[in-house]
């Protein structure tokens, strides 16, 4: 499976949204979609899926373009798309129906959300983490080439999250998962490729691995680190110190242990991925 | 993850049957269905029984042509309750998904609501006309032949031709509108477009008297006109019409 944009541009009543796009993606992975507020990445996705016509450019999934291709898409919008008046259990049968799946691939679903409670309930007497959850598994019915998700894990709590993310990791191994999320820490934890965008233009498309954060911040956990140190900000029980490289870490954590301090815990809190919603950095 | 053999339904089969099923278990699908159903044959029980008591047959053209020039006028209101679904699914981010995952075209959707008006017309009216030939054929059967007559050439064409426009001006409106529930809902404008057509015949048409003697030709042709300015918007809401009035 190949996705490639051309140059592509469009946007809203005519209004110019996202700008010359040109990127490839040609592997199957977990592509994380990073961007501030307002950059274009929900216009992206709905460029990508075919709800968004182009002003200009290209976009095609196997050198073909997408309105004629027959690609199979798993599509989660930052609305839940679930018809009103329907319990859960109906929800996922209704979609099921869609997507030509049967109660067995319904039922995994079920298991796996943790929604075994939820079936009877009205979806509009749900949380909206539950919510988000039961729309979640809607969008996973059915056997997709490629996954379009916007904030799949938006109100989940972490322990869904975790296993949410799990299942895309197993999912992406033969397919192709577009995933945003303002969570950086997830998005280190579950893309090997990230996709940035700003104001409707690309900023980078790559590896993770590629970036360097530019600083090395760390989070120390101890006693006595006050009277040794004064270059540090206290987050929670930590003391996080900006560095330039893991050598002056180590150095660090030499002089505090020297001077007496008590080290409990050293953790590394850098995340190349926090420059793209820095405006200082652009 | 196990795959059953596909269904070969389309999206739009399965949106007709979804929104029918709602059409009968919302408050509002019930409600307006009350409303198409119930008051025609009401008022034709009251119109009956007041011809049969009366002794002068002067006016009888009028009250016969009165039963089914108000028959549209309750089958369009009483088939727009499904509509108010539209604007709900639409700010909910339903269509946006189903043009997202299986490429459903804006007609197809605009369609299959137009199927269930049209379904739900023809239930009204078959229920209607059976129950209201019943009254009049043993409280007054000398309004039958005319009511047979305007209800062939116009209150069964027009039921049909309003309730579509009611249904797209509603549909068309929500799209066109800002999105938000509530202050989006379409009911007021789609409501007001299928009565206005119904008065017009009733008070021009019939309780002028001006055309009591060729009321059934007066009545034929309104059916053209509507016919005619349905396949108007129908044309124009076709070209206003893009995925991106879908979008939540």
């Amino acid at each position: 499976m190949k996705i490639s944009a051309n140059q592509f541009s469009t946007g809203y009543s005519g209004k110019e949204i996202l700008h010359n796009l040109t990127f490839e993606i040609s592997k199957p992975g977990i592509y994380v979609v990073l961007g501030k507020n307002g950059a274009g990445k929900t216009t992206l996705f709905r460029s990508l899926t075919g709800m968004l016509k182009p002003y200009s450019g290209t976009i095609k999934y196997n050198d073909v373009d997408l309105e004629k291709s027959d690609v199979r898409i798993a599509f989660l919008g930052h609305r839940d798309a679930i018809p009103i008046g329907m319990n859960v259990g109906s929800a996922l049968k209704f979609f099921g129906r869609i997507e030509g799946v049967g109660d067995d691939s319904i039922n995994e679903l079920i298991e796996r959300f943790g929604m075994k409670n939820m079936l009877a309930k009205s979806y509009q007497n749900l949380s909206q983490g539950q919510r988000r959850r039961v729309s979640l598994a809607k969008s996973l019915l059915g056997n997709k080439e490629v996954m379009i998700l916007d904030e799949p894990t938006s109100g989940l709590d972490p322990k869904i999250s975790s296993e949410i993310r799990e299942f895309m990791k197993q999912e992406s191994k033969d397919r192709i998962i577009l995933y945003s999320s303002h969570n950086l820490y997830e998005a280190t934890d579950i893309g090997s490729e990230i996709i940035a965008i700003n104001e409707g233009k690309i900023l980078y498309v790559g590896d993770i691995g590629g970036l360097s954060s530019g600083n090395y911040r760390i989070g120390i956990r101890g006693t006595g680190i006050e009277e040794v140190a004064s270059d540090f900000k206290r987050d929670g029980n930590y003391y996080v110190f900006d560095l330039k490289s893991k050598e002056e870490a180590a150095d660090l954590v030499s002089r505090l242990t020297t001077a007496g301090a008590k080290i409990y815990e050293v953790k590394d809190i850098s995340n190349p991925l926090e420059r793209f919603y820095d405006d200082s950095k652009e | 993850m196990m795959i059953a053999k596909s269904e070969t339904k389309s999206g739009m089969a399965l949106l007709v049957r979804l929104n029918l099923y709602r059409t009968f278990t919302s408050v509002y699908g019930l409600l307006y269905l009350i409303i198409g159903m119930i008051l025609p044959i009401v008022m034709s029980f009251v119109f009956s029984n007041s011809i049969g008591r009366q002794a002068d047959v002067s006016g009888i053209p009028i009250i016969a042509s009165l039963i089914p020039a108000i028959l549209p006028l309750f089958v369009s209101v009483g088939s727009i309750g499904v509509a108010y679904l539209f604007s709900s699914d639409r700010s909910n981010g339903f269509y946006e998904y189903l043009i997202a995952t299986r490429r459903i075209k804006i007609r197809d959707i605009f369609l299959s609501y137009a199927i269930i008006s049209a379904l739900i017309v023809s239930l009204l009216l078959g229920v209607d006309f059976a129950i209201i030939y019943i009254i009049l054929k043993l409280k007054a059967p000398l309004l039958l032949p005319a009511f047979l007559k305007l209800f062939i050439v116009y209150a069964l064409p027009v039921s049909y031709f309003i309730s579509q426009i009611s249904v797209l001006a509603m549909l068309t409106w929500s799209s066109l509108s800002k999105r938000y529930v509530g202050v989006n809902s379409p009911g007021g404008i789609g409501s007001v477009i299928g009565i206005i057509p119904s008065l017009i015949f009733l008070f021009v048409g019939v309780e002028s008297g001006l055309f009591a003697n060729d009321i059934d030709l007066v009545g034929g042709l309104f059916s053209i006109i509507v016919f005619a300015v349905f396949v108007v918007i129908l044309v124009v809401v076709i070209k206003l019409m893009s995925n991106e009035r879908m979008l939540a």
